[in-house]
């Protein structure tokens, strides 16, 4: 046992020497942090980012997959490591709902935002063999029939597509059951199920839905966006259709644990900045079909704040948040 | 023809050619060694794989897998030690042939109808599973319901040993995948507030603990070493099939179909297969007499079977991604982790994959051949690494591949427990297939389930109201009435001769 | 380790008791009578009829002994050791290779499980001094796997 506290106290002084005499950051692996799982589109954002990050700093950045839990794993992963710049992750936009639904005490304010890497908006898409083929129809049958006629799908329960839906029949004075939601585990199935006739509508984003659209069976009805989406400039939004002022957006982030020194937080800035300004991943993103988005660290913890606040409110409003 | 092209260009590469091959090797070196299943080459070879693209990852598995099951049969012959459950069922003919000095007699017509059949059962599979994916794109969740009912119920009647214990089993996997916050709720339960319960029992810590972990320390129990392996020669192990060929072909085409067939059913593998095909083909045979005395034809069936049914499991995996046996259930894991859902949308979003997969599958059994005759050449030397070195370096890679699933410490403490499940539960004859099923297959069944609920607001009336789940639905719980009419009737039988009906 | 056909039964049962005990606090979705707790309960009601057959069936046979039969390696305190030993090493790997980093934990482990099985000490150092580097150069430089990091061999990473 002695032997093992040498060891450690040995090593701990190792470490901190390390620390100490470094002469610039970064001189050592950066690991970055994906809360989902390999071959997803976070994932794939996180892969594409770090190889980039890792050009501009000239160290290896090691892409390290922590799935599970509904992201809270791989979140926790990254607010509780050292905030010293050498643990970043990708932050995605279920840090604004977990800690609502009571899965954890972990909220946006445990990480320094460095930026907003790309944001998806969410839409609405029936089955090619729906009987209503426009946002207008739909939304009157909605209102017409009585509650729980149609079933909605495409995220978990609680989660951001739920949320997005329930948001969008508050802006139309329905209740937000109105749509019953049937919990799936993203959107892929969602839209399978849909197909089938399993359920009427999955209001997740276009991007999502993307080969099945090409694919004809699937057919988008509205974005949730101010403005038309560029990928699909033929759908319109529900302001220009229904007139709901009802928008709603994924978005990922590159994070840190909150408190990283200054100059670490600069150099990290600029690298994700140059890194999202590469060739590779622009053209990458608008392959996949991604919204490309900047935001600086400033201006994105800004709207990482006040969807917090929209979707706390939503939440508590449609029974989803815990007491 | 696009998508051909499109997929051999996403095989024929030096990198998953090169996978293939070491797959290959690897899956002939642990089939090889007795008491390393099929199964075991699978989840040592997962972690591996968890860092590669989705066709050398599966490509990798296939060629191991179909392999092992091969190369099983080799201590099966030399030394009596089938080195596979799917070889057990005849390695009595298998050994006396080499005790009458001529196992590569045997040898030889397990590897080529081993191949005959993996290709007789990818050809189906490459026929029937597009068609079948067409049908499948109008599953909904009460459809799922019915084929993972359908899936859990065959993986516990057909599991050897009594569907009591069976069913412990598949409520063993069935308990630990409500573990964690992944349930249409997306309430946390049974997390005690830990944050690394909240995403549950990682399927594949879980899964090498219980094949792996608990054969090692099966190792460290019994520290025995097989015995030196007979001298075998390379003559006839290739000419000598074409007589075989021409003597048994209706024995090779029934393995061959039977095997695709049953390996098609959710939740019924190779290993019954092979002892199926083996009991038909002494059935039917003209010379039943000399099943058992080292006769090549049971050999011949029974070799097809297992390697047709190894493909046919793939044909619910990937059109419904309910998987057929253990292997596929290890395959549908991975492939989820990877972000890829098996299921008829494949087929339309990334069909060029799906081809890949085909093209794998025909090159798996094909390489099998020159590789087979290379493994049955070294069986010697194979057979003599001692387990005594072997097992600590099993055990390094279990922790290893645990912790790489997720860079996670926790996962080496899933792999412990399961490892101790799994060494109690075969202690007690409890079979580990269902509880793997039950792993995989518990969140389908609760998500279809409750959501289905939902839909239909609360009435189980609509689970027989769409057409197709309505026979599903009836299928399934016929299926549940045949082990009660089987026992009624050898109640029966049993009465009347009052012999020792006890297997 | 074999547990009696009775015995199995009453495990049985009580696990699938204290299932359905366990699952008495989970919600249901909102506005839906279906829930967290759904799965559990049904579980659990399968299990106890799995047990309740097990043990109706022992009764019936009149196998009514209890506990459970040990198998004869179960007899032999070298083989309890040996099983006993398994699990220490992997939790002792679980412990140590944090602080001492996995290259001396790795082979550590493996030597120690290579002479409990009595392989002879240099067969024993040279295959696991191998093993180790292959492994950690495989998974910690291929596939970039963070294995624990030893101070002392910076050199392998």
């Amino acid at each position: 046992m002695n032997f093992l506290k040498t060891a450690t106290a040995l090593g701990g002084l190792v470490l901190m020497t390390g620390t100490a005499f470094a002469q610039s950051y970064p001189d050592r692996p950066i690991q970055l942090i994906v809360p989902w799982g390999a071959g997803g589109g976070t994932d794939a954002v996180g892969r594409l980012l770090g190889g980039q990050i890792s050009e501009e700093l000239g160290v290896p950045v090691n892409v390290v997959n922590r799935t599970g839990g509904s992201g809270v794993v791989g979140h926790s992963a990254i607010a509780n490591a050292e905030p010293d710049g050498y643990t970043i992750g990708i932050m995605t936009i279920e840090i604004d709902m977990m800690h609502w639904q009571g899965l954890t005490d972990l909220t946006y304010e445990d990480f320094d935002i460095l930026a907003i890497v790309n944001t998806d908006p969410g839409g609405v898409m029936v089955s090619a063999d729906s009987e209503y083929q426009d946002i207008e129809s739909l939304l009157e049958a909605i209102k017409s029939e009585p509650k729980g006629t149609f079933n909605a799908s495409g995220t978990g329960q609680g989660g951001i597509w739920h949320v997005g839906l329930a948001g969008w029949l508050i802006s139309e004075d329905l209740p937000p059951d109105q749509v019953t939601f049937v919990p799936s585990q993203g959107a892929a199935p969602g839209l399978a199920d849909m197909v089938a006739g399993g359920v009427d509508i999955v209001p997740s984003s276009l991007a999502e839905g993307r080969s099945m659209i090409d694919a004809e069976r699937v057919v988008p009805l509205a974005t949730m966006s101010a403005e038309r989406q560029n990928a699909f400039p033929d759908v319109p939004t529900l302001a220009e259709t229904t007139g709901s002022d009802w928008t709603v957006a994924v978005w990922r982030t590159v994070a840190a644990p909150d408190g990283l020194p200054d100059d670490v937080k600069e150099t990290l800035e600029a690298a994700v900045e140059a890194a999202y300004n590469s060739e590779e991943y622009q053209t990458f993103m608008q392959e996949r079909g991604f919204g490309l988005r900047w935001a600086g660290s400033e201006e994105a913890t800004q709207i990482v704040a006040d969807d917090d606040a929209a979707f706390g409110e939503v939440m508590k409003e449609a029974g989803l948040a815990a007491e | 023809m696009d998508t051909i092209v499109a997929a051999a260009a996403l095989v024929f590469q030096p990198y998953v050619l090169m996978v293939i091959f070491g797959s290959a090797a690897f899956g002939m070196f642990v089939g090889a060694i007795p008491g390393l299943t099929a199964t075991m080459a699978t989840a040592l070879l997962v972690p591996v794989t968890f860092f590669m693209d989705p066709v050398p990852a599966i490509a990798a598995i296939v060629t191991a897998t179909a392999m092992a099951i091969f190369a099983g049969d080799i201590p099966g012959t030399l030394l009596r030690m089938p080195g596979t459950p799917a070889s057990a069922a005849y390695v009595q003919d298998a050994f006396a042939l080499t005790k009458k000095g001529v196992p590569e007699q045997a040898l030889g017509a397990s590897l080529v109808f081993s191949a005959l059949g993996g290709i007789f059962g990818t050809l189906v599979l490459i026929t029937s599973s597009p068609v079948l994916a067409e049908i499948a794109l109008k599953f909904s969740s009460f459809e799922y319901f019915w084929l993972v009912v359908l899936g859990l119920s065959c993986a516990v009647f057909i599991s050897p040993g009594s569907p009591a214990r069976g069913l412990i089993s598949l409520f063993i996997g069935l308990f630990a995948a409500t573990i964690g916050l992944e349930n249409p709720a997306g309430a946390p339960r049974y997390t005690f507030g830990s944050v690394e319960l909240m995403a549950g029992v990682q399927f594949i810590p879980a899964m090498i603990g219980l094949f792996a972990v608990s054969e090692v320390i099966r190792g460290f129990i019994h520290r025995t070493d097989p015995g030196k392996p007979p001298k075998t020669s390379g003559r006839g192990i290739i000419s000598q099939q074409w007589q075989n060929l021409k003597r048994y072909p209706k024995q090779a085409l029934r393995g061959s179909v039977l095997g695709t067939a049953i390996g098609a059913l959710p939740g019924a593998g190779a290993d019954i297969a092979a002892w199926i095909s083996y009991a038909v083909s002494k059935k039917f045979s003209k010379t039943p007499e000399k099943f058992g005395e080292g006769h090549v034809e049971g050999l011949v069936e029974a070799g097809a079977s297992n390697n047709g049914a190894m493909s046919g499991a793939w044909i619910p995996a990937l059109v419904f991604g309910i998987p057929g046996d253990s292997i596929t259930a290890i395959v549908i894991g991975v492939l989820y982790v990877k972000g890829l859902n098996p299921g008829p949308m494949i087929f339309i979003t990334q069909p060029e994959m799906i081809y890949a997969v085909f093209i794998v599958f025909l090159l798996a059994n094909l390489i099998m051949l020159p590789l087979g005759w290379i493994a049955i050449m070294s069986a010697r030397k194979v057979l003599s690494i001692p387990t005594r070195v072997l097992m600590p370096i099993i055990l390094m890679f279990c922790i290893v591949g645990s912790f790489a699933m997720n860079n996670s410490v926790f996962g080496i403490w899933i792999m412990l427990v399961f490892g101790v499940i799994g060494f109690l539960m075969e202690e007690n004859d409890i079979p580990i297939a269902p509880a793997i099923l039950g792993l995989v297959l518990g969140p389908m069944l609760e998500q279809n389930f409750v959501t289905s609920m939902i839909k239909s607001q609360g009435s189980f009336i609509a689970f027989f109201e769409r057409p197709i789940a309505a026979g599903l639905g009836i299928f399934t719980i016929a299926v549940w009435m045949l082990p009660l009419m089987l026992l009624l009737l050898r109640r029966r039988r049993a009465g009347r001769t009052d012999a020792a009906s006890a297997n | 380790m074999r547990v009696t056909d009775l015995t199995l039964g009453i495990l049985t049962l009580l696990g699938g008791l204290a299932i359905f005990w366990s699952a008495r606090n989970f919600q249901v979705i909102p506005g839906q009578s279906y829930g967290a707790g759904t799965m559990p309960r049904a579980v659990a009601f399968v299990t106890v009829l799995v047990g309740l057959f097990i043990i109706g069936r022992a009764l019936w046979e009149r196998r009514l002994a209890l506990g459970m039969q040990l198998a004869p390696w179960a007899r032999s305190g070298a083989a309890l050791g040996r099983v006993a030993m398994v699990l220490v090493l992997i939790v002792g790997y679980v412990l140590v290779s944090p602080v001492l980093g996995f290259v001396p934990t790795a082979f550590a482990v493996m030597t120690a499980s290579m002479l409990i099985l009595g392989t002879s000490p240099l067969l024993a150092l040279a295959t696991s001094a191998v093993a180790t580097v292959a492994i950690q150069q495989s998974f910690g430089r291929l596939l970039l796997v963070p294995l624990p990091r030893s101070d002392f061999l910076p050199f392998l990473w």
